[in-house]
């Protein structure tokens, strides 16, 4: 090791003082670092250009039109702030209540994933048992599978149970232990150190006991981040609410907007045409709830998907 | 390419009835007295199949003077009311459909205290989806708004041909006709979808600018071509940077809803190739893609960008419009509109005297599996009496009951009511298509235009498309029930 | 449990609570995999309407598609052609940018979690806001173009079947952060001696990526461009919300009609559930096929630093 470090630290030296001014490390150094900076931030514009603008959309009075050109970016008058609430509560259209269906949804499908994830992995992380290569392959495999070759049988499936138009087909599933997550939580599980295990069985515990009082607050880490994916998947999800929700009043906010949408897209007349930057509001509105958790949760979440990118 | 089409009014062609060919049956000689007591007798034994169709101008004078009678007569043909039963009523909801609950339900619980009405609203996107899928389940609603056809067809809807007749009410004379073939119909003869108003979808056209670019207004009651189109659309036409300054020719006018020979899927309703082709539509669409080139038209979120529609602002020559919001757009935003037929193909046949609008209606269908069957009787006759009053004060559009149009004396009251009238009751009648995949007509479009395809190969091309989704429609169509 | 009872007595406990905990997976994976996939099948060579009984049709389902469907070729073509665009494009363009973040400067921290943020913003919200900002008359990047760039006749976007496809290339590579933040953690996995070692054997920055960097990120490479894959060959939601559910499904001249929209439209919105099955079979058996095939060649071009197959 000593070796290596002296060699290197002679090429450093070296360097130093031979070559041009550009072979230099400490010029090279800050090129380098303006280039990467100008193009970082460069990238950085054109990420928040989208969002800003409609932000400055969302914020316009109605009678200002939301398409003028050149652009405007900030509303010329004033920042119309409740718009952020009208958009919530049209009632043709009662986004609010879309957004409390989804809220429950959500929940459900949060307490689901928690508790199926951690159960169903546990075995596969810790116990021994026939067939346990096996099923551990069936489930790696399930992720593979495109999901439209099941979405008809399902749906067929769930029509005949008489589950269709209810919310139950886009809540049970989640009790079932999805791969992903259970992949995720099953590796982590991994990593706690099987002496552990050993000393809870010779204090008298049973396996259901050893699961519940030992790996299950153990693997919180993962377990947080199960409920994190759970909650953006679930909010953002739109072809499940799209094919088993039948009745307006169902709607999540996905949906919901899909069908807010619509309406504005298409010139209707006098009688029922929505203001654009309303539109622009609960598209907002949409979005904050995740990136708010993003941004509160992002280390655990880019390490979660990290995880499951290097060991797949 | 945005068409500023009615959204209903593409779901009703959709999920329309066309019938045969009118029975013909015309026998001109009629005497007062006689038509009297004809309708007398009527009523009285209360299923008179064959009827005599009369000329229009005889019949309404007739009419005003039965219409005490008949309208008395109307309430007490009604059968007893039932005295109690729920019956859930779908539609799409929203904005739309609030005046159900806001007038018409109240309105009908006042004379059917007993029977308990449900409205329930689900939206168009999924709306034929998830009929189908209670229909499957066993449990279909007990009423809906344009239900798909081949529920008619495959024995799930109740036919009101008895109904109406049993409250003296004989559709041939006493509705307008081709409403009820276009919309209400199958291709076997019966009535199926209870109408409820008669909705006119035609053209109109701002008689200020017409004056201002020093052309003549246009006559409803006559016809004129594609070139006659495109004159006034460059007179009036006003290319400007600025958008506020823009002034367009017209609004585009969809090609689906042209009442005119040659049809674009022929007399039959079968045949393409050889109709939509043909040098009529080649020569029209030449035109109209020139008036494209030209910037002619408003193309796209132009409305958005406005806060309104151009025709609505003032902004546009012609449009197409549906009178319901035509006399809103004349008496809110103060334009002098005018209704007018849609640009035509030069006239040809028998029917070239007809007027190239369309007339339409909502339609309701009761299910035949309902467990309150005397309840639905009641409110679909309800619909189409006492009901079509309040829904056509409301909306505007005239009803589609004669008798009723007398009674409100609707032609004195409302705007340019006897133009309307006169193009209602003009119609042509469409032959049945089932529904079928009409993409082609769209992706045509785009190919010329957006794609700067050819227009006569683009064209033979398209109609090969479209033939076989006919076809296949059709083929689907005469399975059902099998 | 009689199952195993020749064995000893703890490990049939053990088995005994394994199947237990993994009895919720196992009820799902029957109920809502296994036999819907089998059903599928079946239900591919039928015709059912939903509103008429179940009628077998033998293989008049597949006759249809490959000989009478225009719009199945249509919108296999259209898939197709996203995908082989859209595949090399977010590998490369992914790679970059965690080569990007992976610089050792001060706020990268920030970077990242900017970058990845679009990631996690719902398909339609994307959209959306997409649409208006395409708008060819009124859209911010026409504006720019015409504006500030003096393009002649900036194109129609969303409205043009020409420029449909490339719209949603944009749209979709605004979100290629998400990839990133993957290939990121991949290259923070490689451990610094090699690059160490790389330069003392005189190796310049070209050298040590295409020798260092990019083998040993070859299996996180692999990793995306499966799940990239499988997931492109579903691609619905922003297509859907672009296209418009009435007339518009499928884009100006179907040039968005992919796959999973027509399937979606076969099966839900005209209600033929045997047709539907039998196009998303035909789906599962091209994406099997291309899987094999990518995971065949992945011997020749991934390598695993622990030596075998992870």
């Amino acid at each position: 090791m000593a070796q290596k470090s002296s060699i290197s630290q002679r090429a450093v030296r070296t360097n130093q003082y031979v070559g041009s001014f550009w072979g230099r490390k400490s010029v090279r150094r800050i090129v380098t670092a303006t280039v990467c900076y100008a193009i970082l931030v460069g990238i950085g514009l054109l990420i928040c250009m989208p969002i800003s603008w409609m932000l400055g959309a969302a914020l316009k009075s109605d009678k200002e039109t939301i398409f003028t050109i050149p652009p405007t970016w900030i509303p010329t008058t004033s920042w119309h702030w409740e718009n952020f609430y009208r958009s919530m509560v049209i009632q043709a259209y009662p986004l609010w209540r879309y957004t409390l269906n989804t809220l429950f949804l959500v929940g459900a499908n949060m307490l689901g994933a928690l508790l199926s994830c951690s159960v169903v992995a546990y075995p596969l992380a810790r116990l021994r048992f026939p067939g346990q290569n096996f099923l551990f392959s069936v489930m790696i495999a399930t992720m593979l599978i495109p999901y439209p070759v099941v979405l008809v049988p399902q749906f067929l499936l769930y029509k005949t149970i008489g589950w269709y138009g209810t919310y139950l087909p886009l809540i049970v599933p989640s009790f079932t232990g999805g791969a992903y997550l259970t992949f995720l939580v099953r590796q982590y599980m991994r990593s706690i150190p099987a002496e552990l295990d050993d000393a809870s069985r010779i204090d008298g515990c049973n396996y259901y006991q050893t699961f519940l009082r030992l790996i299950l607050p153990l693997s919180s880490p993962v377990l947080v981040v199960v409920i994190i994916f759970t909650f953006l998947w679930t909010w953002n999800d739109f072809m499940g609410p799209l094919i088993y929700l039948s009745r307006q009043e169902q709607f999540t906010l996905a949906v919901g907007l899909q069908y807010f949408k619509e309406q504005v897209g298409r010139y209707l007349g006098t009688q029922y045409s929505i203001k654009w930057n309303l539109m622009m509001a609960a598209t907002l509105i949409s979005i904050f709830p995740v990136l708010i958790l993003y941004f509160a949760v992002q280390e655990k979440l880019i390490g979660g998907i990290a995880s499951v990118g290097l060991k797949g | 390419m945005s068409e500023r089409l009615s959204r209903r009014s593409v779901l009703r062609l959709m999920g329309a009835g066309i019938a045969l060919p009118v029975l013909a049956a015309c026998q001109p000689q009629v005497i007062k007295e006689t038509v009297v007591v004809e309708k007398e007798k009527v009523v009285k034994e209360t299923v008179v199949q064959e009827k005599v169709v009369k000329e229009t101008v005889v019949q309404e004078k007739e009419v005003t003077k039965v219409v005490e009678k008949s309208v008395e007569k109307l309430v007490t043909a009604v059968p007893a009311p039932p005295k109690s039963g729920t019956i859930e009523t779908w539609d799409f909801g929203g904005a739309e459909f609030e005046f159900i609950d806001t007038a018409m339900i109240p309105d009908f619980n006042s004379r059917y205290p007993g029977i308990t009405i449900k409205h329930v609203g689900i939206p168009e996107d999924g709306y034929g989806t998830k009929i189908k899928t209670v229909v499957a389940a066993g449990t279909p609603p007990d009423v809906c708004v344009f239900a798909d056809r081949a529920l008619s067809k495959a024995g799930q809807i109740m036919a009101v041909d008895d109904l109406l007749a049993s409250a003296g009410i004989d559709w041939k004379t006493d509705f307008i006709v081709p409403i009820v073939n276009n919309y209400c119909m199958i291709d076997d003869g019966k009535v199926y979808g209870m109408p409820t108003q008669a909705a006119l979808w035609a053209g109109a056209f701002n008689e200020d600018l017409f004056k201002a670019a020093g052309l003549e207004p246009i006559n409803p009651e006559q016809g004129y071509d594609f070139e006659a189109w495109y004159k006034i659309a460059k007179a009036i036409n006003k290319p400007s940077k600025d958008i506020s300054n823009r002034v367009w020719g017209t609004d585009v006018i969809d090609l689906r809803y042209n009442n005119n020979v040659p049809k674009y899927c022929g007399e039959d309703g079968k045949t393409v190739i050889g109709n939509w082709d043909s040098e009529g539509w080649v020569k029209m669409y030449q035109i109209r893609v020139q008036m494209w080139k030209e910037e002619l038209f408003p193309i796209g979120d132009v409305g958005t960008a406005l806060g309104g529609g151009p025709f609505e602002l003032g902004k546009s020559g012609m449009t197409q419009e549906d009178y319901g919001p035509l006399r809103k757009i004349i008496e809110e935003k103060g334009i002098n509109a005018k209704v007018c037929q849609f640009p035509r193909f030069p006239a040809t046949g028998e029917q070239s005297g007809k007027a190239s609008v369309v007339g339409w209606s909502d339609s309701y269908y009761g299910f035949k599996a309902t467990k309150a069957p005397d309840a639905v009787r009641a409110w679909l006759l309800y619909l189409t009496t006492d009901g079509m009053i309040i829904r056509s004060s409301l909306s505007k559009y005239p009803p589609i009951n004669k008798q009723m149009l007398a009674k409100m004396n609707w032609v004195e009251h409302n705007l340019q009511g006897k133009e309307v009238m006169g193009l209602l009751n003009n119609q042509q009648v469409e032959p049945f298509k089932p529904y079928f995949d009409d993409s082609p007509l769209e992706t045509f479009w785009t190919r010329v235009t957006e794609s700067g395809q050819p227009i006569e190969a683009t064209l033979h091309e398209s109609a090969k498309e479209l033939q076989a989704n006919l076809d296949k429609a059709w083929k689907e169509w005469n399975e059902i029930g099998k | 449990m009689k199952l195993f009872g020749r064995k000893n007595t703890l490990a049939s406990r053990e088995a005994t609570a394994a199947y237990v905990f993994l009895s919720p997976w196992l009820i799902g994976l029957i109920c809502f995999m296994i036999i819907p996939i089998i059903l599928s099948l079946a239900l591919s060579f039928t015709r059912w309407d939903t509103y008429t009984p179940v009628k077998w049709i033998g293989l008049s389902n597949y006759k249809e598609m490959f000989v009478e469907d225009r719009l199945f070729l249509k919108s296999l073509g259209v898939t197709l052609k996203f995908m082989a665009v859209w595949e090399p494009l977010h590998i490369i363009l992914g790679v970059l940018l965690a080569l990007l973040l992976n610089q050792k400067l001060r706020g990268m921290n920030f970077f990242r979690t900017l970058f990845y943020a679009p990631a996690v913003i719902s398909g339609i919200a994307v959209a959306l806001m997409w649409m208006s900002l395409l708008d060819p008359d009124f859209g911010v990047v026409n504006y720019i173009l015409e504006g500030w760039l003096g393009v002649q006749k900036a194109p129609n976007w969303l409205r043009s079947p020409i420029w449909a496809m490339p719209s949603l290339w944009m749209m979709y590579t605004w979100g290629v952060g998400g990839s990133a933040v993957i290939y990121l953690a991949g290259l923070q996995n490689i451990s610094p001696h090699l690059y160490e070692a790389a330069e003392i054997d005189g190796a310049g920055s070209w050298r040590k990526f295409w020798n260092v960097t990019l083998p040993l990120l070859s299996p996180t490479i692999f990793f995306m461009l499966i799940t990239g894959l499988i997931g492109g060959f579903q691609t619905f939601t922003q297509a859907y919300v672009v296209g418009g559910s009435g007339s518009g499904l499928g884009g100006p001249d179907h040039s968005l009609l992919f796959y999973m929209l027509h399937l979606y439209q076969q099966a839900f919105i005209q209600g033929r559930m045997g047709y539907g099955a039998a196009l998303a079979w035909f789906l599962v058996v091209i994406a099997v096929i291309v899987v094999f095939v990518v995971f065949g060649t992945s011997e020749r071009w991934v390598y695993y630093e622990s030596g075998k197959k992870a």
